[in-house]
């Protein structure tokens, strides 16, 4: 039977939570900070709580993720002035804000109720789960029981953050984790800016970050990428190295369209994530397919799924949230290269030559892990992308 | 020209346009591989960055052999 994409409760649904393995997990990160594990010093793990700080102060519907504030006026009260353009002239201003604020990568997409999550879980004991819903009123509304999102609210800025690479090259340690943190804690500055420029224009606007909605199919929509082996978020410019946020909004712009650059083509001939893939949590199949591996797949699209428990279990394991994938994709390359561009450019057109791009990019010895230790005395962040 | 008795003749010979064809090719593959060897050396990807290297050493002698080879 054919199944339709829905709307996932959580945005963890189906993964487990591994609190028996967590427990663990601290302990093996105490004994190998103590065994000078590289990755694991202290530092290496101080830096990563460090870049999540702005993230993990900031809570769906309080805070910098507000689906209201706006420094001046109250909720409730609509604002004195709005701003009317073209739905084009709309999208432009609205990027060019967005580019600003740190978003590498901005499009618009249509909003699509299915993306939606159905519930925001709770976050401590004390609090329920929230159920989300969309409701025919004119500004978005959190209770004690619900989130509501107003119907009119039919756009979507979808964006992307690129993550450091060097960071990034330095995955599964907690050095690793560093450049996702920051990734989100950036993100988290990114909408919520965002949002309270949408609401000074006269428009509402809800700032979410990786919560209340699934972010991949919305940047898909809005062709900020493709679909890829890693069941993840492709882009052209940066690989999958990016972390992904949203801003709803009433504000009418025109809609981006997706995007075809030959990844898929690619992703069946490539395999370097599956291989090189720790917890073999990805699928060496060489044609994307409609059937899911687990609760935690989201059925009614094809791709390659992932087997999500695999990874999370790793993740405990390894003492580290990975991220080898990431690493190592061919698309994950620094923007300095001029002759990476060209071999993207031939790759959207000229699929026949992506075994040739693969066999390269392993020779030229690119997706492999760096030294964790060299990090903080080498390739310190000089204004290099990400 | 003339000197005394011996008379040294200098042959002016045309290139074909497809050397200067050739020649563009070349330049614009040396500044590639350089670019990509120094681009990569920035990046901390070493291997690659010793690669275009290579390359680029390689080229650049196939390219002043080519040059010096008249005939």
């Amino acid at each position: 039977m054919f199944a339709l994409y829905r709307p996932l409760k959580t945005q963890h649904e189906g993964t487990g939570s591994f609190e028996a393995e967590q427990v663990s997990k601290a302990k093996r990160l105490i004994a190998w900070t103590n065994e000078k594990k590289p990755g694991f010093s202290l530092p290496d793990q101080k830096l990563s709580e460090g870049a999540w700080t702005v993230m993990r102060s900031s809570r769906p519907g309080t805070g910098l993720l507000s689906w209201t504030r706006t420094p001046g006026r109250t909720s409730t009260e609509p604002s004195a002035q709005r701003y009317t353009a073209s739905p084009e002239e709309m999208a432009n201003t609205v990027k060019a804000a967005a580019r600003l604020y740190g978003a590498r990568l901005v499009g618009i997409a249509p909003m699509n109720e299915s993306y939606v999550n159905l519930q925001v879980p709770r976050q401590d004991e004390k609090e329920k789960d929230k159920d989300i819903v969309f409701e025919d009123v004119d500004v978005p509304e959190v209770t004690d029981t619900k989130f509501v999102i107003p119907r009119k609210m039919k756009w979507v800025v979808a964006i992307a953050i690129p993550m450091d690479i060097e960071l990034l090259a330095r995955t599964p340690t907690p050095l690793g984790d560093a450049a996702s943190a920051l990734g989100y804690s950036h993100s988290a500055f990114v909408v919520s800016s965002l949002a309270v420029f949408i609401r000074g224009l006269g428009y509402e606007a809800i700032p979410c970050v990786n919560d209340t909605a699934q972010s991949i199919p919305f940047a898909l929509d809005a062709g900020i990428g493709e679909l890829s082996r890693l069941n993840k978020l492709v882009t052209p410019e940066f690989g999958p190295a990016v972390r992904l946020c949203k801003v709803f909004t009433d504000l009418p712009m025109a809609y981006d369209k997706p995007v075809d650059f030959g990844l898929v083509e690619f992703c069946k001939t490539c395999k370097k994530c599956a291989e090189v893939c720790p917890s073999r949590a990805l699928s060496f199949d060489d044609e994307p397919s409609f059937k899911t591996k687990g609760p935690w797949n989201n059925p009614g699209h094809k791709t390659w799924f992932e087997d999500s428990y695999k990874c999370f279990e790793y993740w405990q394991k390894s003492g580290s949230a990975c991220g080898v994938c990431l690493a190592s994709c061919p698309y994950t390359k620094g923007d300095q290269a001029w002759i990476h561009e060209g071999v993207k450019a031939t790759v959207s057109m000229a699929p026949a030559t992506d075994g040739v791009f693969r066999i390269m990019d392993n020779a030229f010895g690119y997706g492999k892990q760096r030294d964790p230790e060299q990090w903080w005395t080498k390739d310190q962040p000089s204004g290099r992308r990400g | 020209m003339t000197n005394g008795d011996d008379v040294v003749t200098i042959t002016l010979r045309k290139r074909p346009w497809w050397f200067w064809v050739c020649t563009g090719l070349w330049l614009l593959l040396e500044i590639l591989l350089v670019q990509t060897a120094l681009a990569s050396a920035r990046e901390s990807e070493y291997r690659a960055a010793s690669i275009s290297w290579i390359a680029a050493a390689i080229l650049a002698a196939a390219g002043v052999f080519g040059w010096l080879r008249r005939g």
